[in-house]
């Protein structure tokens, strides 16, 4: 059923940077050499459609050829397939509706928000403009009423109690695993156990990061539990509530063991480093499935979580040229 | 004859004894300007030497967050580094008001509204926030200590110019139409003296 797929994914895996590209990406020195250096390659379109004039910005034609890619997968698969990669592809729907609810919570504000929302419109049925002309936060939210987001105002409690976004960030997140776990039906069979796998450890990863802020950077305990994401893997929920009232870094470091390095990295506050580890950490495990499951859907998803690690490498590699950032200072932060 | 006193001057020892008194009292004040400019440069001396210290230390503090800015844009990328702008939902807003430092108005920075950062930021962007959190307040301590050693500058340089003036053109004037005015009565009195004894000789000529 997903053989076709499968096999177009290792076609397109040959479409994504070699480590020996993005290194001559690093000892770049300027915009004109990563342009250069990636014209021959899937963004290259998009470079020749920028020097006709049209403006785009790097960090747009990296996240526009991601949504290609997510929407070419989409549109060769079959239907229960489809319903899942689109699932999976509202990680950018709830990005977009994130980006544009902050701009709401100054009300003196009112920004163009055009140019910080992912360029997604095959499948999304959200009406990005209404939410952005809402007066207020609590009007953008009800314009999500017909939408799978609308259980999303059974946060705005909570935000008003800590005048803080993040219940409803972390609301639209639920949502979202949410949905995407029930489509997990859709997937082979053979399949489901390990695409599920690879998600609760994204959800893992998510937690350790929420769950040290309270011991961290001082935040609310309550908070932090309300923001929790049930679809756990190697930690349990029951673990991560005890870790958020734990004020020792050891017996942190020693409940959160699977991800040792990334804990013992947000303990130091160094979040970015952090999140690299975890990345690493994810990027390990998809490319051990990649081999192993060459041939199932599993490969599939693989794929697109390699597509995601590299707008993210090729992003941190192009501000870095741009604002002179030293090779040194920024490499030890490429996955 | 003078450029303090212009055309109103009078050679008489009314006038003078007015006139000591008031470079007196002019010394005296001149006295006192000079014990402000000491002070003043003495303050203005320690609060450069401070500022020296805090500003290398913010500068050294804003690089490092400026740094950890960077990386952290460079991970999750401008669009959402645009969007979290907003996120902590609040402005800074400051008043402004004057203090007064040995009779000069130097600005005190109150923080009336602060931007929180608690709570309010997800993962990744949160240690940057937490730093420059910490370095709006210092930024506005730095700020007031620059703003209150310009004023003190300002003052300071008024001060010494007064000094000069009255150090190097008022009292040496004074000093100056004194001694003309002593110099007048003596001659004034000299001559008395001279007239006295020319009529005395004529007076005993006569009589004899």
């Amino acid at each position: 059923m997903s053989t076709y797929l499968t096999t177009r994914c290792h076609g397109l895996m040959t479409h994504l940077l070699s480590d020996e590209i993005l290194d001559a990406l690093s000892a770049t020195k300027s915009s004109q050499e990563i342009k250069d250096i990636l014209t021959p390659t899937d963004y290259g379109r998009h470079f020749r459609e920028q020097d006709k004039g049209v403006d785009f910005s790097f960090e747009d034609i990296y996240s526009k050829v991601l949504v290609e890619r997510y929407n070419f997968l989409s549109k060769v698969s079959t239907d229960d397939i489809r319903e899942f990669l689109i699932s999976f592809q509202r990680k950018f729907e709830i990005q977009n509706i994130i980006r544009i609810l902050r701009s709401k919570i100054i009300k003196t504000t009112n920004q163009p928000f055009d140019d910080i929302l992912y360029p997604i419109t095959d499948f999304t049925k959200i009406n990005f403009d209404a939410i952005g002309e809402a007066e207020s936060l609590e009007d953008a939210i009800a314009a999500l009423r017909n939408t799978p987001y609308r259980r999303v105002k059974e946060s705005i409690d909570w935000y008003n109690k800590y005048d803080s976004l993040l219940p409803i960030e972390f609301g639209l997140r639920k949502i979202y695993y949410n949905m995407l776990f029930e489509n997990l039906k859709r997937i082979p069979s053979g399949d489901r156990k390990n695409v599920d796998q690879l998600i609760r450890t994204e959800v893992d990863i998510a937690n350790c990061f929420t769950c040290s802020a309270a011991s961290v950077f001082d935040y609310d305990e309550e908070l932090i539990e309300s923001l929790l994401i049930p679809y756990t893997s190697k930690i349990s929920m029951h673990t991560l509530r005890s870790v958020i009232r734990i004020d020792s870094e050891h017996e942190i470091l020693t409940l959160l063991s699977p991800y040792y390095e990334v804990i013992k990295n947000l303990l130091a506050k160094e979040e970015t480093m952090a999140q690299t580890e975890a990345l690493r950490f994810l990027r390990n495990k998809i490319i051990k499935q990649k081999i192993l499951e060459s041939m199932n859907f599993t490969y599939v998803l693989c794929y697109l979580y390699l597509c995601e690690f590299e707008l993210r490498d090729l992003t941190f590699i192009t501000l870095a040229v741009q604002h002179n950032v030293k090779p040194d200072d920024y490499l030890i932060y490429k996955k | 004859m003078s450029s303090v006193l212009g055309a109103g001057v009078k050679p008489t020892r009314g006038f003078l004894l007015d006139l000591k008194k008031r470079v007196k009292f002019i010394e005296e004040g001149y006295k006192l300007l000079e014990m402000k400019r000491d002070e003043l440069a003495r303050e203005l001396r320690s609060n450069l030497d401070l500022l020296g210290v805090k500003r290398s230390e913010l500068e050294k503090e804003f690089e490092e967050a400026f740094q950890k800015l960077l990386i952290v844009h460079g991970s999750v990328g401008t669009q959402e580094i645009k969007s979290l702008r907003t996120a902590a939902g609040k402005l800074l807003g400051i008043d402004v008001m004057p203090i007064s430092v040995m009779g000069i108005l130097v600005p005190f920075i109150k923080i009336t509204d602060k931007p929180s950062f608690k709570n309010k930021y997800g993962s990744i962007i949160r240690s940057a926030a937490h730093d420059f959190e910490n370095l709006l307040e210092k930024l506005l301590k730095v700020t007031e200590l620059e703003m209150r050693i310009e004023r003190i500058a300002e003052d300071l340089e008024k001060t010494n110019r007064k000094v000069n003036a009255l150090e190097k053109i008022v009292i040496p004037d004074y000093n100056k139409v004194i001694k003309y005015i002593a110099d007048r009565i003596d001659e004034d009195m000299l001559e008395e003296i001279i007239r006295t004894k020319l009529i005395r000789t004529l007076i005993i000529k006569r009589r004899s």
